[in-house]
Parts: structure tokens; C-alpha cells; sequence
């Protein structure tokens, strides 16, 4: 995938990567900012169970009486 | 410091309190004496899950998100059943994590999936299955299933309750809790920690079966105590594990109720022209006009010697022998419905086109709000009225998760037990219930001595963080229980801090 970064912010990235002296490149710096946005979204996406799962934890809630 | 939570799932705060008056639950009362103890108000409506996710929240449902066990998909009737992952806010745990404190959180309801943190844990109540990764570090399932035969599940207990095997259940349960105590002491023997919180889940399905026994003459009157008394070990036995110097807190997410009846909500609405119901497939047709109803069909199952087989059936099946259920509401006619059983409340959704693409418009939701509630009001059943208040969302919830609320909370007269569709409007109850009221219990250095008190489930993160001289997020809805304190904690001034966005700690 290739991404179009508009001038203003390559220019914030590269004089970040100038004064850091961390990440060879621009590229590099903008994967390491948006590996770390991309985990958290990641922790914070809903997980749904699965069908089997869902039903195992509707057996205990059924025996309790909380669903039919 | 070190302070270790003890959550006991039900424990019910005026059996406690009637037991230790008695002389009984020797540590609990020791606890009493010292430290200070009351009520622990839960949520609106008293779910395990509801409670447990304020506990770990310091929100009310409105701002964690979690209103009941499960949630509607987006505009749909479908459900997803609420985990750890629909909590849209951080655990107060974490803020004492990310500060360097380290953490065990073991067997806490809601916290599956796990997260990382400082320190371990051990997911509890809805994680689906014992083949899951309930563990942060992973490693660490091992480790428990080698050493205690950690489990997370019981088995069913519905073969056993028919054949009126009561000891037998008893000992099954407290066979499961017994291997969680013993892992949870091993651990903060062995660890090191600073704040750790070990909850015990199985006291709720004990309550649920045998509560009602308590007020009879059965032979199972006194199994409701002698668990209490068996709890009072486990709560020793937890606390020695953990050392000396310790700020103890043991809290219920609700207390136990007896049920008399069933309110089959939906009968009732579906009375009233609020519901509609599709026709019932051929088949189930055919079988209702030849006489056979779940009721009899199980009647003759016992019988015959098969007393549960028709819950092992799948629901399309079961479906067949049993009148109306949510599964064939006609929601394209159906103005309000309610989704689940409940307790203490009833929780009505009101078909918005907001929420469910449904008939009702926004300019026509407060007529149908008056109306709901005119009729519901209006509800007797051998000669009182069974609904006490019936609230808006507005009037209970604030917070950003409100939209996904039920639209009208009915507050139930005692004895009553929310429910979905029966065979008549209203029906015989079982099983026990959950009440409003849970228990709090804090002794330690920091604790003053005080009885009686009335605090709130969500009052605990805020105050465990100000003993660790944190500050509190100003979301948060609960409040420091500084009355309770003493010492440095008491005098200290409370901190607060503005709530971080998911890309505030951004490593730049």
C-alpha cells in the first residue's frame, strides 16, 4: 500500500526524524507512529465471541435464568 | 501499601450482618469490629456483569457501556454477549500499572479477554471456555492447571438439582472454589504485589438455587449458611496468604433476593397492541392444536425419566413446544419489547428508528414513552400494583455510552422478577434473585472504625487509587469513601486528572 502524506506533515516528520536521529527515514518514523495508533485500536475493537463460545456462555446464563 | 479486594459474587449484606449478630463467620466479624462495613449500592439494573464492570470502571453503565449481559449489534435485534472488550473506558487497575504498581488480578468478572498489565491475571465469569488463553502472562494457565487443577467452570448442576442431589452440588462448587483459593494464596504468598483483587463467583449460583430454602423447612434450610460459614474460611485463608500489613476490602456486587413470581413483560405489551408476534411455524401449530405444550411435553419427559432433556435441544427446536419467545416478534409492528430477564428492573426497548431502524419516529417517542408508562403503571396482580416507579434512561444513565441503554427502567415490586414472554402474564418463580444491596467490609491501617455505612459499587476505583495517593480520573463517577479513611489518606487532598485519549501516550 502506498499513502500520499501531505507536505505539511512530511515536513513535521522529517524534521523530527533530523533532530531524533532514530528512524533513517521519514517511512520508518510514520510505521513506527502508526504501529503503535494501529495496537491500540486493536485493544480497544470489540472481540466477539464465536458461535460456539456464545452459546457455551448462554447455557450458564439460561441455567441462572437470565435468557430463555 | 498493599491492598487486596476480595469480591464475593451475591454476598448479601444483611445475612452477613444477621449471621456475625449471631456469633457466627468468625473473620468476617473480626473485620467488622475494626474496619468499617454497610451497604454497597450495585447498578441499576444489579447484573453481576453490570456491577462488577462499575467496580472496575468507577462508572456507572452510562459510561462504561455495559447495561445488561448482552448488547445489540448496530441497528439490529441480534445480540453479542458482552465481554471485557465491550468495556469502552480503562480498568482502575491500569492507571496503578502504568504508574509502576504491580497488580494480580485473579478470577474478576468481565475480564476476558485479558490485557496486558503490570503484574498477572486471571480472567474470570464469561470466559466462554477452560480451552481458552484466560491468563496474562500465558504461560501462567499452565502453571495454575499443573499445580491447583485450576478450572474455571463447574459442570452443569442441572442433572444433579433434579435428582435432588444437593450435597453433591455443594461439594462440586466448592470444589471449584477451593482450587481457585488455593491458587489465588499461593500467589500473593509467593508474589510480590501491590495491589491485588481475588473474587469468588460460584457464592452467586449457590444463592440462586438455594436462597428461597432459607425460609422454609427443607433439608436444605441451612445451606445458605453453611456456605457463608465455608466463605468465612476461604476469606482467612486469603488473607493470611497475603501478609500482614495489609488494607483489606471485601465487596459484593449485590445481595439475594426471594422471587415469588415472574412478570412475563411481554405478554403484557403484546396485550396492550406494543408487540406483535409472526404466526408460529406449521409445525408448532400442529403440535399446540393437539395438545402438546413445553409444559406437557416436559411433564411427560420427567416421566419418563428424561427430567432436562428439553434444555439440551437447540432453541429453533425448542421453539416448536413453547409459545411466543423474542424469537418470533414481529419487530416491523412491535413498538417496545422487552429483551431479557432481569432482575429488580424490568428493561424495555422502545422500537426507535435511532437504535433499530424501527417504527417509531423520534416525534412520536414521548407519546409512546406516556403511554408505556400509563400502561405499565397500571399492572396489578393479586390485587397490588407490581410496578413501584418506571424511570426514562435519561432520569438513571449520564455518559457517552447512553444511547445504548434500555429507553424505560420499571422499577419492580419485591418478589418480582422481570421476564420476557410465559405461558401466562404471570408464572410460579424458582429461582432466587439478585437484590440492590451488596456488602462492604474495609480494615486496615488506613480505615477507620465504623458501622452501617451506605457507599457505592462505584466508589471503590476512586478509592483505591487515592490510597495509592493516585489521582482520579474526572470521569470517574464514584468518589473517594474519605470517611472511611483515616491517616494520611484522610487528610490528604484528592487529586484528579483529565481523562487521556487513545493517542495521548503516543511514543513520539
Amino acid at each position: 500500500m502506498n499513502i500520499e502524506i501531505p507536505d505539511e506533515i512530511s515536513k513535521v516528520l522529517e524534521a523530527q526524524v533530523k533532530k531524533e536521529k532514530k528512524f533513517p527515514s521519514v517511512q520508518g518514523y510514520a510505521v513506527y507512529l502508526l504501529k503503535q495508533i494501529a495496537e491500540k485500536i486493536e485493544k480497544t475493537t470489540p472481540v466477539h465471541f464465536s458461535e460456539n463460545e456464545e452459546e457455551k456462555v448462554a447455557q450458564r446464563l439460561r441455567a441462572l435464568g437470565y435468557i430463555d | 501499601m498493599k491492598v487486596l479486594v476480595l469480591g464475593i459474587d451475591g454476598l448479601d449484606p444483611a445475612l452477613v450482618f444477621r449471621m456475625v449478630s449471631e456469633g457466627k463467620l468468625p473473620t468476617i466479624a473480626s473485620l467488622i469490629k475494626k474496619g468499617v462495613s454497610g451497604n454497597l449500592r450495585s447498578t441499576i439494573p444489579p447484573y453481576s456483569i453490570v456491577a462488577w464492570t462499575s467496580f472496575m470502571t468507577g462508572r456507572e453503565p452510562g459510561g462504561h457501556g455495559v447495561f445488561t449481559n448482552m448488547s445489540f449489534k448496530e441497528k439490529s435485534y441480534e445480540h453479542t454477549i458482552n465481554n471485557a472488550s465491550t468495556i469502552v473506558t480503562p480498568l482502575f487497575w491500569e492507571f496503578l500499572s502504568n504508574a509502576g504498581k504491580r497488580c494480580l488480578i485473579f478470577s474478576v468478572y468481565n475480564t476476558y479477554p485479558v490485557k496486558p498489565l503490570n503484574g498477572l491475571c486471571i480472567a474470570g465469569y464469561v470466559t466462554p471456555d477452560d480451552s481458552l488463553e484466560y491468563t496474562y502472562p500465558k504461560e501462567l494457565k499452565q502453571e495454575l492447571i499443573e499445580k491447583f487443577g485450576y478450572r474455571l467452570h463447574s459442570e452443569n448442576p442441572k442433572e444433579l438439582y433434579a435428582k435432588k442431589q444437593h450435597k453433591e452440588i455443594i461439594a462440586m462448587w466448592c470444589d471449584l472454589i477451593n482450587r481457585k483459593v488455593n491458587t489465588f494464596c499461593y500467589y500473593l504468598a509467593k508474589e510480590s504485589w501491590d495491589f491485588a483483587v481475588c473474587c469468588l463467583t460460584k457464592s452467586d449460583s449457590v444463592s440462586h438455587h438455594y436462597w428461597k430454602e432459607m425460609s422454609t423447612e427443607s433439608p436444605q434450610k441451612n445451606v445458605m449458611e453453611d456456605f457463608y460459614e465455608t466463605v468465612d474460611t476461604y476469606v482467612k485463608r486469603l488473607i493470611d496468604a497475603a501478609g500482614k500489613d495489609i488494607e483489606v476490602i471485601i465487596v459484593s456486587d449485590h445481595g439475594f433476593i426471594a422471587l415469588d413470581y415472574h412478570v412475563n413483560f411481554n405478554n403484557f405489551l403484546l396485550s396492550k397492541g406494543h408487540l406483535s408476534v409472526r404466526q408460529a411455524p406449521l409445525a408448532a401449530r400442529l403440535l399446540n392444536k393437539i395438545g402438546i405444550s413445553k409444559k406437557n411435553l416436559h411433564r411427560g419427559m420427567v416421566k419418563l425419566g428424561f427430567e432436562y432433556s428439553l434444555e439440551n435441544i437447540s432453541p429453533k427446536v425448542k421453539d416448536l413446544f413453547q409459545g411466543n419467545t423474542a424469537r418470533n416478534i414481529d419487530f416491523t409492528k412491535t413498538i417496545a419489547f422487552v429483551d431479557a430477564n432481569s432482575p429488580e428492573y424490568g428493561l424495555v426497548y422502545i422500537n426507535t428508528t435511532e437504535m433499530f431502524n424501527g417504527p417509531v419516529l423520534p416525534d412520536e417517542y414521548p407519546r409512546v414513552v406516556q403511554q408505556l408508562k400509563n400502561d405499565l403503571l397500571a399492572l396489578m396482580h393479586n390485587g397490588v400494583k407490581v410496578v413501584e416507579n418506571i424511570m426514562t434512561r435519561e432520569e438513571i444513565y449520564t455518559g457517552a455510552e447512553l444511547s445504548k441503554a434500555p429507553h424505560l427502567l420499571i422499577k419492580l415490586r419485591k418478589g418480582y422478577y422481570s421476564a420476557t414472554f410465559g405461558e401466562e402474564l404471570f408464572t410460579p418463580a424458582t429461582l432466587s434473585t439478585h437484590s440492590g444491596k451488596g456488602i462492604f467490609i474495609a480494615q486496615g491501617e488506613h480505615f477507620s472504625t465504623k458501622n452501617e455505612v451506605e457507599y457505592e459499587i462505584i466508589d471503590i476505583a476512586s478509592t483505591v487509587l487515592h490510597l495509592f495517593g493516585m489521582p482520579i480520573p474526572r470521569s470517574f463517577d464514584g468518589k473517594v469513601l474519605i470517611d472511611a479513611l483515616k491517616g494520611t489518606p484522610a487528610t490528604s487532598p484528592i487529586q484528579y486528572q483529565e481523562d487521556v485519549s487513545i493517542i495521548d501516550d503516543i511514543q513520539l
